[in-house]
Parts: C-alpha cells; sequence; structure tokens
C-alpha cells in the first residue's frame, strides 16, 4: 500500500492535490522509523492513543482499514473505497474537472 | 527425614496436578483451533459433538479446581466456546449451565462480556447478558454486537429499509440511553453509535466531508478544510 501511494504522491507533487492520512497506530514512538524506511512524506493526523479507537475514525465511523475517501476542491465526498489504480482514475478525473472549471 | 521426604514428594505432586489444570486449557484451546480448521471433522455432527463434550467435561473440572482467577476464567470461556462446537442436547445444557455459571460471576465486567460475545453472539446470550449486568457499558455493547449482520448488510450495500430502520434505533437508543457509558476501549458509546449514523447517513458520495481538526504526527495542529481547492485522498491507515 505505500509504494503505491508514494507513486501517487510522487506522480501529482506538482497539481492541485493532497493525500491527508488518519493514522491510527497508537505508538507513535514506533511509528516514526518507519515512516522513514517507507518515505512516507504525506500529511497525517494522528487519531490518537487509542489507536483504532481514536477520536477521529470513531466520530467517522471507521471500522475497517485502509478506509479511503476521495474528495473534490469544494470538500464534497466523490468517491469511497477506491485503491490501487481506481484511487488514481478517481484521482485523475477530479483533477481534470478542476482543469475545465477553470 | 522419611516423613519429610514424603511431604515434599506429595507437595511436588500436588503442585504438578495444578499445573497440568493450566496446561490441560492450553492443550485444549489449540485442539479446539485445529479442529475449527477441519472441515471433515466439522462437518460430522457426531464426531465433533463427542470431542466438544470431552473438551466441556475437562474445562468444566478444571475451571472448579482452578487457583487463579484468570485460570478460572480461562477455562470458563473455552467450555463455552466448546459448548457451542456441536449441536445436540447434551451440549445445549451445558452451554446453558456454563452460560448460568459465567453470568453469576462476571456480569459486570465489560471486558469478559465483551470475550463472551465473542465466542457465542447468539441472540439468548446477549439477552441473559442484558438481563443479568448492571453495567450500562455492557448493556449498551449487547445491543450493539446485534447489529453486526446489519452492518456487515449494509456494507454490502443489501440493508432491507425495515433492518435500516433497526439499525438506526439502536444506534439512538445506544446514544440516549448509554451515551455516557465508556466502551472497554475508552470511547464513549454515545461517540461510536454517532460515527456509526453519521457514516451511514451522511459520509456519502455528493455529500460534503465534515471537518477533521487534529494534530499531525509530529504534533502541528492542521484542519482538513486548509485543504479546500485541492483534490483530496482521505486515507484512515496503519502500520500493520
Amino acid at each position: 500500500m505505500f509504494p503505491h501511494e508514494r507513486s501517487l504522491v510522487a506522480r501529482l507533487k506538482d497539481q492541485p492535490f493532497a493525500l491527508i492520512g488518519i493514522n491510527s497506530d497508537g505508538k507513535l514512538e514506533e511509528l516514526k522509523p518507519v515512516l522513514e524506511k517507507e518515505q512516507i512524506t504525506w500529511r497525517s493526523f494522528w487519531n490518537g492513543p487509542e489507536g483504532t479507537a481514536g477520536p477521529i475514525s470513531t466520530a467517522w465511523g471507521v471500522t475497517g482499514w485502509p478506509t479511503i475517501y476521495v474528495l473534490d476542491p469544494k470538500g464534497t465526498i466523490r468517491y469511497i473505497g477506491v485503491r490501487g489504480e481506481a484511487m488514481d482514475e478517481a484521482v485523475d478525473t477530479l483533477l481534470a474537472e478542476l482543469k475545465v472549471s477553470k | 527425614m522419611r516423613k519429610r521426604t514424603w511431604l515434599i514428594a506429595c507437595l511436588l505432586a500436588a503442585s504438578a496436578v495444578a499445573r497440568s489444570g493450566g496446561g490441560d486449557v492450553d492443550k485444549i484451546k489449540e485442539e479446539i483451533r485445529a479442529a475449527r480448521a477441519d472441515k471433515e471433522l466439522m462437518s460430522d455432527a457426531k464426531a465433533i459433538s463427542g470431542k466438544a463434550k470431552r473438551w466441556v467435561e475437562t474445562l468444566w473440572d478444571a475451571a472448579g479446581s482452578a487457583k487463579e482467577a484468570e485460570e478460572r476464567w480461562n477455562a470458563l470461556i473455552l467450555a463455552q466456546e466448546a459448548s457451542g462446537l456441536g449441536a445436540d442436547k447434551e451440549l445445549a445444557k451445558w452451554r446453558g449451565k456454563i452460560r448460568t455459571k459465567i453470568l453469576s460471576e462476571y456480569a459486570d465486567d465489560a471486558k469478559k462480556m465483551g470475550s463472551l460475545m465473542g465466542v457465542t453472539s447468539d441472540e439468548e446470550t446477549r439477552n441473559a447478558i442484558f438481563a443479568a449486568t448492571k453495567n450500562g457499558s455492557v448493556k449498551a455493547a449487547c445491543l450493539y454486537s446485534e447489529l453486526s449482520p446489519l452492518f456487515a448488510a449494509a456494507r454490502k450495500g443489501d440493508l432491507s429499509s425495515e433492518d435500516r430502520k433497526k439499525l438506526e434505533e439502536t444506534l439512538a437508543r445506544i446514544q440516549k440511553d448509554f451515551g455516557n457509558e465508556v466502551d472497554t476501549r475508552n470511547r464513549k458509546w454515545g461517540d461510536v453509535a454517532a460515527g456509526r449514523l453519521r457514516a451511514m447517513n451522511d459520509l456519502l458520495v455528493g455529500k460534503v466531508a465534515p471537518e477533521i481538526e487534529g494534530k499531525d504526527l509530529d504534533g502541528t495542529p492542521f484542519k482538513l478544510s486548509d485543504y479546500r481547492g485541492k483534490v483530496v485522498v482521505l486515507d484512515f491507515w496503519g502500520n500493520w
């Protein structure tokens, strides 16, 4: 999962695009070396020490990981649960929409 | 001198018996795991019921002679699990007997009741726990556990309108009656129920995503709305 996200972020680095994580690892100190090793450069909210029972995932009713939402520039949910190629396609479609509307 | 040697031998033998109690439980735990994975055995009702009865009897005795509280609990919960492996009358009797025992001792212990619902999630068990416990968090967990199949159907997109109504009403009841109770993972039941209702009704294609305010992994505060104007992939992830 990290390699795909890494390549998506790299490919779209000059585009109006952001990958925002909500990280549900309860122990930050154990996560830090992973960020470096996997070159996870994108920004994440931290879900807190309760891990998968943290406040953000609870407020969003998340019960499975990963859970993906794709939002357009207005913040509207446009796709849910897209992974791999489907995620790329969703993002590309929304970026193309944005170009047309400008 | 001879008396003393005899005494020591007796003590050693007694402690070996006590140890073998815990050892039996571990051994049966492994056997149950193996049996569950054995499709042929599981489809042979007579064979699995026979094994289950022997396990249940051994575990019941192990619970009775356990020296430590945790050892006793482990034997009882495993006995409850084993009693559900077969469908014959004798096992059904055991199932009721073990459940009554468990509820008479542990009904207000939220973690233990969570384990109990994990091994027997049938309606009868849930109702029995609900009736026996004085702990609001356990009551909320009973109601919530009833919803698992409905959540699964909702995920697949084939939730009937009747089931949707039940799902929403039960979550609303959890919010109203047990909203301030805290679950075994430190969340308010009200927040858990609200999140599930929100995911069902508001986190849908075409709806505006709710704000997220929090801190990043370096501790810097930020908001989801800081990224308006950009296409955003929101990724609930973890390193596991």
